[in-house]
């Protein structure tokens, strides 16, 4: 299984067309070397756990060590978690962050802590959209370009997904995935959401293919004669399926043709597949299918495939200390268990699991929430991170110090298009191919998290 | 936007608008209200589209939903928390299958897809008086002053829940608080003026080749100060405090100055006079009448109206004829008797717009003429995508709706051409499959208490094609080929003719379920 280099030069010719690649020096030396380098010999998943709404970092992955703490709490005000109540939760990892910094997991994520442990997970932190690696002086002089829309809830929720504001037409994901068409017997099940509409997995052929957290949805009418009549059912299979001229009656029939399809090979596929464990929140539920689909791999004849989940609920400006831990613990108990579940169908080392959300939030209160930031922290898991560790670093605390800007929103440091890069290294993607998915990594230290996660 | 040239100057209305056929009727009536019913397209081909929609205009509310949940008496201890919150969907589903001003209950119904409040967030006693009183105010301005329906959505309490201004307390400099931002950055971004500086006909407008953003965050702090104070009217022993303007506790009114857009409002500056000053401010801004009227239009007619068109309805905003700036009556006239709304070329690739699922149910009870057996309306939540719609009213899971008026469907035609289909969001292989199981349960059976005889359908099952025909006329005008009709008539003929009902069902949900049909025309 190799690379299709035919779709890797038309992407190169796409993107070098459109002015958002520089001049990379492509030859076919190079597109040689790297479709050998990521030529895949087995099984690898990206899952993307969306946290809509824009999570709080700060009550999330807390400032533990006493002079942090306190200007944690001194920043926060009302909505500052209580220190005695992290202890249990302070991570002890396998290196101290940069200058000696502590962090504490939300108490409502303990399940997570034995995973960060165990080196199951790694913390990033600050990490955001940007276009370049942009300081502060340069933010407000906008001396710099920065990425479109900034704080708008879709728009950055996009740039996560796609690195472009709402409307792009392609997500980075679904781009990466572009790269391994070859990979996998069909398409279809290249790029699966289970959390809604996403354009992360749109690439140049093939959106995301949508399931309900039970798996495909059957359409009862095409099962039985309508009203006896053959005829009638016939009819009905071929007007909701057949190929139109008007553009969104093509939409319509393409994915009703495509739901009759993917149910039929989906349902065989998962019929004998079970995945043990404690999977009852909204969350967990959509993680439960992502397993069961991840163990009928074979059955699908998938070799790397994207996963998308997402949780509601996060854009706590008010009520923030009622809402949010309740969240984190449904976050944390669902990728527990969907940890657990992996090791013990023998594949932990093969998916990589993500959180992301649109921005961080405001460091100080507005009386009991925080309001859209920037900057935030993430999780990364799985078998292959190399987790028990910090990645990036966390400026002083000090709304208006100099790792913040407007007022208490944390300017990234390291950028999404980074993590994209650590994770399509992971996957068996090229430093060219990566610089076509992410056409704004050329901006940054593309190695920034290259120990990130690592193949077996 | 369409990248399409501009339409050609506008018709003389009197002379392209006169004489609709039934066909040309009903597709106005799609756009116009809930769905075309028999006696609607009869009266629209008798007295012309004009004289029709002035009628309608002119009619008052009818019976609000706060009102027909009070007569139910809904309002006692047994929904008073949130989660039974049924009798909602009874009242939204009651007023858009049946009320008389349909033009200003399918118009609320777009205003609450862009001023959007979901039930479950509606953080105080009896949530579903609070959506109700939230849709009723929707409907009393949707046909008034924009400026108005700013102000009133500004100061109701749903709102105030929804976007957490609800007990906003101003800055504390000693503390380091700071007012909650989030209605002042959403007000902005969605129910006014957007993130981006238009053009009257809705094009961005670019500077030295890049579009200008209309606000930052230091905008959005200065006016989050003008969104403190304000809380609940009364106690929560009654459900009338819903129907209150939130109260101003001035003693928790930031006093510092507010600058945003330009304006100044100066320090001392009370909370009544702050609010109305920053109405005024953000009523006035250039956007508001190609970015409300573009959303407008994507509502009611078409997904990608062309700049010409946007231009006429943003025109209509600006100036309703008596030099009156946001006359929402005007805005609506003048996107429904546009020229591009009224004769588009029903063969263009890109013209019209997905049915989203809620009409898709409401337009099949009343061209069937269902109403409810008893009075209850016992209609479900159809948030449900596998056996459901995919989408139920004041049920969105974010302000955001259910779907952004510029989504594009990645990997399609319509991406590569630059075309939005908002409704494609809600829409995939989970969805279409949903939305065909649904139809299955109510098409054959109705839905609890709503019920249609289907009586003068039946009277045509003898024929197949005569049956089509009228199911064609009253599900999708003139915008259906003849081809499809007749092979449709011809699958529904091998249904034995004395199975008549049987005959009917099929007619209907063929046609209900081919694409042509889902893309109002």
């Amino acid at each position: 299984m190799k690379v299709d280099r035919r779709e890797f030069l038309r992407r190169a010719c796409a993107l070098g067309a459109s002015g958002a690649a520089a001049p990379l020096a492509l030859n076919l030396a190079a597109l040689g070397a790297a479709a050998a380098q990521s030529a895949p010999g087995d099984y690898k998943a990206l899952v993307c756990v969306f946290l809509y709404g824009g999570n709080d970092p700060y009550n999330s992955v807390v400032p533990y060590d006493a002079a942090a703490y306190r200007a944690y709490a001194q920043a926060r005000g009302d909505i500052a978690l209580p220190r005695d109540a992290l202890q249990a939760t302070a991570l002890r990892g396998k290196e101290a962050a940069p200058g000696g910094a502590r962090f504490a997991l939300a108490p409502s994520l303990a399940p997570l802590q034995p995973l960060y442990e165990r080196g199951d997970m790694a913390v990033l932190l600050n990490i955001g959209p940007l276009v370049v690696p942009t300081a502060k002086a340069e933010y407000i002089g906008a001396r710099v370009p920065l990425p479109p829309k900034l704080f708008s809830h879709n728009d950055q929720q996009s740039y996560w997904q796609a690195l472009a504001p709402e409307g792009a037409s392609s997500g980075w994901a679904g781009r990466l995935t572009d790269l391994f068409a070859g990979a996998n017997a069909q398409r279809t099940f290249t790029g699966i959401t289970a959390g809604g509409s996403t354009v992360l997995l749109a690439g140049r052929r093939v959106a995301g293919y949508r399931v309900g957290v039970h798996g495909s949805t059957r359409i009862d009418l095409l099962t039985r004669d309508l009203y006896g009549s053959s005829d009638c059912t016939a009819l009905l299979r071929h007007l909701i399926t057949q190929p139109r001229e008007h553009l969104m009656e093509r939409e319509l029939s393409r994915i009703a043709a495509q739901s009759i399809e993917a149910d039929t090979q989906l349902r065989a596929a998962l019929a004998d597949v079970a995945v043990p464990g404690d999977f009852a929140s909204p969350l967990a539920q959509q993680l439960k299918i992502v397993a069961r689909i991840i163990g009928a791999r074979q059955a699908l004849g998938a070799k790397r495939q994207v996963f998308f989940v997402s949780q509601n609920g996060y854009d706590n400006h008010a009520g923030l200390n009622d809402t949010h831990p309740a969240l984190l613990r449904e976050l944390g108990q669902a990728l527990a268990a969907f940890q657990q579940a992996l090791s013990a169908m023998g594949v932990a080392d093969r998916v990589t699991t993500f959180t992301a959300s649109e921005f961080g939030r405001t460091l100080g209160s507005n009386g009991n929430g925080s309001d859209h930031g920037w900057g935030s922290h993430h999780f990364v898991l799985g078998g292959a991170v190399r987790g028990g560790r910090y990645y990036g670093q966390h400026p002083e605390i000090a709304r208006d110090g100099p790792g913040f800007v407007d007022n208490g929103r944390l300017l990234p440091t390291l950028a999404v298009d980074q993590l994209g890069a650590a994770l399509g290294g992971w996957f068996g993607a090229g430093p060219d191919e990566l610089r076509l998915v992410f056409p704004n990594l050329r901006h940054f230290d593309a190695a920034a998290l290259d120990s990130l996660a690592v193949s077996a | 936007m369409s990248a399409t040239p501009s339409a050609a100057a506008p018709q003389s209305a009197a002379s392209s608008l006169s004489r609709p056929t039934p066909g040309q009727a009903s597709r106005f009536l799609a756009q116009a209200t809930f769905g075309p019913t028999p006696a609607d397209i009869d009266a629209v081909v008798r007295d012309g589209y004009a004289a029709w929609l002035d009628a309608q205009l002119a009619l008052p509310p009818s019976q609000t939903h706060f009102d027909w949940l009070l007569q139910q008496g809904k309002n006692t201890e047994e929904f008073k928390g949130n989660g039974i919150n049924a009798p909602l969907e009874s009242t939204l589903w009651r007023k858009f299958i049946s009320a008389p001003d349909q033009v200003r209950t399918r118009v609320a119904f777009s205003l609450s897809e862009i001023f959007v409040v979901g039930v479950s967030s509606i953080t105080a006693s009896w949530p579903l008086f609070g959506a109700a009183g939230f849709m009723d105010l929707l409907a009393e301005h949707a046909l008034g002053d924009y400026r108005e329906l700013l102000t009133a959505v500004s100061r109701n309490l749903s709102m105030g829940c929804m976007l957490t201004y609800r007990g906003n307390r101003k800055e504390d400099p000693k503390t380091g608080r700071h007012p909650d931002e989030n209605y002042a950055r959403e007000i902005m971004q969605l129910f006014s003026i957007g993130l981006q500086e238009l053009e009257p006909d809705g094009s961005v407008r670019m500077v030295d080749g890049a579009p200008v953003e209309t606000y930052t965050n230091a905008d959005v702090q200065g006016l989050a100060k003008v969104f403190t104070g304000w809380d609940i009217n009364g106690p929560e022993t009654d459900v009338e405090f819903h129907r209150r303007p939130m109260a101003l506790n001035n003693a928790q009114h930031s006093m510092a100055e507010k600058r945003f857009l330009g304006a100044v409002i100066p320090a001392g500056t009370d909370g009544h006079l702050s609010l109305g000053r920053a109405m005024a401010v953000i009523s006035a801004h250039p956007n508001v009448g190609p970015f409300i009227g573009t959303q407008l239009i994507q509502r009611l007619v078409t997904s990608n109206p062309s700049r010409a068109y946007v231009g006429r309805v943003a025109a209509a905003f600006d100036d309703d004829g008596t030099g009156a700036r946001g006359n929402l009556k005007a805005v609506v006239r003048a996107i429904l008797l546009d020229p591009e709304a009224r004769n588009p070329d029903l063969d263009a690739p890109d013209w019209g717009k997905v049915r989203e699922p809620i009409l898709r149910f409401a337009a099949w009870a009343r061209a069937f003429e269902a109403t409810s057996s008893n009075g209850a309306w016992a209609m479900p939540d159809t948030t449900d995508n596998t056996i459901r719609l995919a989408q139920s009213p004041m049920r969105s899971a974010s302000v955001f709706n259910f779907f952004r008026p510029r989504y594009v469907p990645p990997v399609t035609e319509l991406a590569r051409r630059h075309l939005v289909a908002p409704e494609l969001q809600i829409t995939d292989e989970t969805s279409v499959a949903g939305y065909l199981n649904f139809l299955a349960i109510y098409v054959d059976r109705g839905w609890e208490d709503l019920q249609t005889p289907y009586t003068a359908e039946i009277a045509l099952a003898r024929d197949p094609a005569a049956l089509v025909a009228r199911v064609v006329l009253l599900l999708a005008g003139d915008a259906f080929s003849g081809q499809t009709a007749a092979a449709i008539a011809g699958a529904v003929s091998t249904i034995p003719p004395g199975r008549p009902r049987d005959r009917v069902r099929a007619a209907i949900t063929l046609v209900a379920a081919s694409p042509e049909y889902l893309v109002q025309k």
